[in-house]
């Protein structure tokens, strides 16, 4: 499992108790499968910015929203690779 | 056709199975369409004092039907489950009965927003099995048979209190007149009732003398999402003024780039409602400013848009005078903020 995943998988375990964390995997869909509505789908995404330094492009919100765990992972990777480094 | 309000979505779909009549002019309630904000500035798609008399009293101007609460509100829960059942077991064929209920106590059914309660509107039917009913969701493109002990236990949330019927026998044709004075009624060029509440929660939430605290904001914008897909009716009144006069819609670029700019004030409310969450959830006021400028951004963006309808309407109200010579006379006032 990537460390993106895994930082994932940690803030859902964390801080959304009503996620449907028996679901976790790469294909899983974010809300079907694991339950996550969009809201919690914005926590889990700034939860992520603010404990993992792992960052989604605010443009990606407008395109369209991850609908699974591996949309969510590659959103990131994006982000990441976006940082122009200091 | 994006759905966009439940309880339109419901009478509307009486219309659409109608031949010669148009749904699509009633959406020009949609886009601004009540909401409430309670005293803890927490913003709500519903309230309990939604009644919807606007909405029944053009109803019935426009395509001369009445819309008649069923449901009474001085009544205790169960006197109007059983007022529902003995409307839903004794139908006739051209009654439409509709019910308040809440759809997240029915998990079989979709409930993309998980909110918890869904007051929602349905239209339902009894079936020839006695323990099972038809369900008809036209908001969310959804029918089909479910337990009526289901149906009613999500009736009996305390979240839910409401119901209409309606006859579908003699629907009118929608004169040109009362389409222009319900789009007088509801356009409102010089301001954004949504956009502006948000400003106003924002700031009950955040400085020194703010209200309520910040970590609450993230709950006063919850149902962001159920208000700002209203925000696609707006699409529905491009197409209809447009096809009215016997124009393309769909496929035309104009309404296509129209469209985007709809879609993007849509989305754009889900940028705003993520960079509250970051400012509540890091506790960081310097980024309070973001937020002030998305929602200046949909300001804009709403304008925008409400110039070129209004626009279009005036393109549209002329045409229908040249049409009949007489029709559609009614005036908006054109002057549209920035």
């Amino acid at each position: 499992m990537s460390s993106i995943r895994d930082a994932i998988k940690t803030v859902i375990t964390r801080h959304l108790p009503g996620a449907r964390l028996s679901a976790f995997s790469g294909n899983a869909r974010l809300n079907a499968d694991l339950a996550l509505d969009s809201i919690m789908l914005l926590q889990l995404i700034v939860h992520l910015e603010l404990e993992h330094d792992l960052c989604l492009p605010e443009e990606a919100l407008l395109i369209r929203q991850p609908e699974t765990v591996e949309d969510l992972e590659a959103l990131l990777v994006i982000g990441q690779n976006t940082e122009v480094p200091q | 056709m994006i759905k966009v309000h439940c309880f339109v979505s419901c009478v509307c779909e009486l219309i659409k199975r109608t031949p010669g009549v148009d749904h699509r002019p009633f959406y020009f309630g949609v886009w601004d369409a009540d909401f409430s904000v309670d005293n803890n500035f927490v913003l709500s798609y519903h309230s309990p004092h939604t009644r919807h008399d606007q909405f029944r009293e053009w109803y019935r101007l426009l395509y001369g039907v009445n819309i008649e609460p069923w449901y009474d509100h001085d009544q205790p829960k169960e006197v109007n489950i059983q007022r529902l059942v003995s409307l839903v077991e004794n139908r006739p064929a051209d009654r439409q009965v509709m019910v308040m209920l809440d759809l997240y106590r029915l998990p079989e059914r979709e409930n993309k927003f998980h909110q918890n309660p869904f007051p929602h509107f349905v239209l339902l039917e009894a079936t020839e099995d006695p323990d099972q009913w038809f369900m008809s969701d036209p908001d969310f493109r959804w029918e089909g048979p479910l337990p009526k002990d289901r149906i009613l236990d999500s009736v009996r949330s305390p979240a839910a209190a409401g119901g209409f019927c309606f006859d579908g026998l003699d629907i009118r044709h929608t004169p040109e007149d009362t389409v222009a004075a319900y789009f007088a009624q509801c356009m409102k060029p010089a301001n954004n009732p949504f956009t502006d509440a948000l400003r106003r929660i924002l700031q009950a939430h955040t400085g020194p003398q703010a209200p309520r605290p910040l970590d609450q904001l993230p709950r006063a914008f919850r149902e962001i999402p159920v208000m700002a897909i209203r925000k696609y009716a707006y699409e529905h009144a491009f197409a209809w003024l447009l096809e009215d006069q016997g124009k393309n819609a769909e496929g035309a670029p104009w309404f296509e780039a129209i469209c985007e700019d709809i879609d993007r004030l849509v989305k754009t409310y889900t940028q705003v409602q993520y960079r509250a969450l970051k400012l509540a959830m890091s506790g960081n006021s310097t980024l309070i400013a973001g937020v002030e400028q998305l929602l200046d951004e949909q300001d804009g963006r709403e304008f925008a848009i409400k110039a070129k309808l209004v626009g279009l309407f005036q393109d549209w109200q002329r045409h229908a005078l040249s049409r009949t010579g007489t029709g559609a006379s009614q005036q908006v006032n054109a002057e549209v903020m920035p």
